[in-house]
């Protein structure tokens, strides 16, 4: 690649928060669209850094097309130094693409337009820059950057309870982050000569840094990760956050900030603490199994869709976490990569219709609807397929990602696992059993002609914000070798650090 | 339902080729596929008395199905009047399936030499021998169950209800299938869907509750903080603003300009120095007098002065 590609792909959104903030406010149509152009141009950069990728690389571990190290603060050895592998490139692909859909889902905003825009592209530079990012302090900048743009979206333009929404989801993450710095200074006052590398400090921390330091750090990393996650039990930002934001904010916070949790553990956490992950291991599994069935059990209770989905990403993430637990194996830790991608554009598509279906009836209450397949069938149709991906449908993503997850962590040679797995498979029925409920109750059943005679189906807009969602997830679900082959090398290459 | 043949002409009889296949009348494919079944339980009693009944069974219900709906009087005639035969997109898939149900079982012909079986094992495979004797009864079952369904349901020479009566508890059970669906939600999908309640009671009371209680705290805390703030760090500091003034408040009166309270104060001193000399408790106690009495005349002036405004406190002091 012959130019910067990674610093384009987080300055880019970067100059057009800048630019959409000197745009005139009334001038609604020139914004949108100037916002979309600032999303599209990393979006189609994303797909052919996956392209480059992909032909060229996929087949060795490695950091590839690093920028940098450029010192940046000398006196504390900060750099600006990017890079990524075949853990960023599928998460870059899907910021990419979730940030596009989401502005384009964002054009029936009209409440402050000129700032909603500017803070969305803030938080896309953000968001992009915490997946290239291999410097801690870069890391840690670009993880807090995050949070501002986020606070206003949830807090401006969310739900009725938009304001304790948006403080506990800053608060919370805050919380975690402090720990975060608390670590990073840990390996940073450890190391000689001190660095904020992380590639080094991946080679060199099992080797320096005391056992019970390690053990600290890791559970200080683990904190802040875990609640980005959301592990149980820190997960109860989630369902207020997802609930007040506006559509496109729920899809995002679906969709990427929680996988940069996962991402976290898998870039930092366990290739840099191989002993305290041993340590660990199956208390994070035992977490995961408690996500699934409790976050599957909840999502079953509830009365609001959008609470619904959003427990539901409570459970989904438990997979990742169980897969995660289940280190040794290569399956399962590239069904949680799997997991990470597929739950992207499942949940961040059934936000979206969820969205859809809100924008029409305002209401997102399940019992008030019934019947509804009569009056929108593509709706239906599209919504019953995400949630057919949603429970793991064979031929769907979600399927592919629970499937490596369950067999990875089965086969994962600790007794312990093995029976944790086996009971973590029940959630896949409870899954089943909450989503088909819940297709029943919405799509199913009498129609209330007086009460919804007036619902529209989706329009050409909102059909082709969910079709490239859909068609990955069935592409990826039929087909998922061009996914699992980004990743092998990197993930086989993981493993290996963390038997060290 | 009730009389549809007059309308539904292929319908009517594709249905009746397929129940007659499936009720096991020669030489229908039902007849072959039964008949292997029937052949492999020729040696074990209780199996073939039982798949016989079986056998039976299918005959009768099958065509107690075919001449409700399809002979006899019409039960509905506002439905009847609206059925109609269906378009050729479904009558074609029936005809060719009518079709199959006839012939598709001339495969297990048992002088075929492997019959059926050269399609499914690629080896010898074991193959019950043709029963002749096994194919007359099963056939003579399955006719008797048809004859049995003609009489109650055609001829209505046997009365249903009367059956229904005499066997009551029984089509009870069988009415309400087994009760399978009320075991499962009482096993398993009321228990489910109270423990997903408990689980969302305890998610949204106790573990948002703890979050919700942390930031309560917090917030409590803070205000505690706030009054420690308030009125002992900053009291501290207007404390010593305060002392300041008072003190100089005080002081004043040293430099009052004023030759009588000199002369006063030398005086005094003077016969503090002599009390010492004499005895230092005289001393203290001469001191304390005159501090006294220094204070009250302080308090005095200060009153004269109008620092305090009400007349009662002016008086009590005498001033």
């Amino acid at each position: 690649m012959d130019f910067p590609i990674l610093s384009y792909l987080i300055f880019i959104p970067l100059i057009g928060f800048i630019a959409v903030m000197f745009l005139p406010k009334e001038k609604l149509g020139l914004i949108r669209w100037t916002s979309a152009f600032f999303s599209f141009i990393p979006m189609i950069l994303s797909f052919y850094l996956t392209y480059h990728y992909y032909y060229n690389f996929s087949g060795t571990a490695g950091m590839f097309y690093t920028e940098g190290p450029f010192s940046w603060i000398a006196p504390v050895h900060v750099n600006y130094f990017l890079g990524v592998d075949g853990i960023s490139v599928p998460m870059l692909f899907l910021t990419g693409l979730l940030s596009f859909l989401s502005i384009i889902a964002s054009f029936n905003i009209v409440n402050r337009v000129k700032e909603y825009f500017s803070f969305f592209l803030l938080l896309e530079a953000g968001m992009l820059g915490v997946f290239c990012a291999l410097d801690f302090f870069l890391f840690y900048v670009f993880w807090e950057v995050m949070l501002v743009p986020m606070y206003f979206l949830i807090g401006v333009w969310g739900g009725p309870r938009k304001e304790y929404a948006a403080i506990k989801f800053f608060l919370y993450t805050l919380f975690g982050s402090l720990f975060m710095l608390v670590a990073i200074l840990i390996l940073y006052f450890s190391s000689d000569p001190h660095t904020l590398n992380m590639l080094e400090l991946i080679e060199t921390v099992p080797s320096f840094l005391p056992h019970s330091l390690q053990i600290l750090a890791f559970v200080f990393f683990f904190i802040a990760f875990a609640i980005k996650v959301p592990v149980w039990p820190f997960h109860t930002w989630l369902p207020d956050a997802h609930v007040e934001a506006p559509t496109a904010v729920s899809v995002i916070l679906a969709g990427v900030l929680l996988k940069m949790g996962t991402y976290g553990m898998l870039r930092v956490s366990w290739p840099m603490f191989p002993e305290a992950t041993r340590f660990f291991a199956i208390p994070i599994a035992l977490l995961g199994l408690i996500a699934i069935i409790y976050g599957a059990l909840v999502s079953m209770a509830q009365k609001d869709l959008k609470k619904l989905v959003a427990y539901s990403s409570v459970s989904h993430m438990g997979y990742c976490m169980l897969a995660l637990g289940a280190w040794t194996s290569v399956t399962a830790i590239t069904g949680c990569m799997f997991q990470m991608f597929s739950h992207g554009l499942i949940t961040g598509a059934l936000f979206l219709m969820v969205g859809v279906l809100y924008d029409r009836a305002h209401t997102r209450e399940i019992a008030a609807f019934g019947g509804l397949g009569v009056k929108i069938p593509i709706f239906t149709g599209l919504m019953v397929l995400f949630s057919m991906a949603s429970l793991g449908l064979p031929g769907m993503s979600g399927f592919v990602s629970e499937f490596m997850v369950f067999i990875g962590a089965f086969t994962a040679s600790a007794p312990n696992l093995t029976i944790i797995t086996g009971i973590a498979v029940l959630g896949v029925v409870l899954t089943a059993g909450y989503m088909l409920r819940m297709v029943q109750r919405i799509f199913l059943g009498e129609f209330n002609r007086e009460k919804w005679g007036g619902l529209t189906e989706m329009n050409v807009r909102e059909i082709l914000m969910v079709a490239p969602l859909a068609a990955l997830t069935v592409i990826i679900g039929v087909y998922p070798a061009p996914l699992t082959n980004i990743m092998k090398a990197t993930l086989e290459n993981l493993v290996n650090l963390m038997a060290r | 339902m009730g009389g549809l043949s007059k309308k539904m002409k292929i319908t009517t009889i594709t249905f009746f080729i397929a129940s007659l296949s499936i009720s096991g009348i020669f030489p229908l494919s039902g007849f072959w596929s039964k008949d292997e079944i029937v052949a492999a339980t020729a040696g074990h009693p209780v199996f073939m008395v039982l798949t016989l009944v079986i056998a039976f069974m299918t005959a009768f219900y099958m065509f107690r199905l075919c001449f409700m709906t399809f002979t006899g009087q019409p039960r509905n005639q506002d439905r009847f009047d609206h059925a109609h035969e269906s378009p050729k997109s479904m009558t074609i898939p029936l005809m060719v399936l009518a079709f199959l149900s006839i012939f598709a079982g001339w495969v297990g012909l048992p002088w075929l030499r492997h019959g059926f079986s050269t399609f499914v094992f690629h080896a010898e495979a074991y193959h019950a021998h043709a029963n002749y004797l096994l194919m007359v009864i099963s056939t003579v079952v399955a006719v008797s169950g048809i004859g049995l369904a003609y009489l109650m349901y055609y001829k209505k020479a046997i009365s249903p209800e009367a059956v229904v009566a005499r066997f009551k508890p029984l089509h009870t059970v069988l009415y309400n299938k087994y009760y399978f669906d009320e075991i499962y939600d009482a096993i398993i999908i009321r228990p489910v869907m109270g423990f997903a309640q408990a689980m969302w009671w305890f998610d949204a009371n106790i573990i948002d509750g703890l979050v919700n209680l942390t930031g309560w705290f917090t917030v409590k805390w803070a205000d505690a903080k706030q009054l420690f703030d308030q009125y002992v760090v900053d009291g501290a500091v207007n404390g010593i603003g305060y002392t300041c003034l008072a003190g100089a408040w005080l002081l004043k009166y040293v430099q009052s300009g004023s030759l009588q309270f000199y002369t006063l104060v030398v005086i005094a001193s003077a016969t503090g120095l002599v009390f010492y000399r004499v005895n230092p408790i005289i001393f203290y106690i001469y001191l304390a007098g005159v501090l006294l009495m220094a204070l009250l005349r302080l308090a005095v002036r200060m009153n004269r002065n109008g620092r305090v405004k009400t007349g009662t406190e002016y008086r009590s002091l005498g001033g």
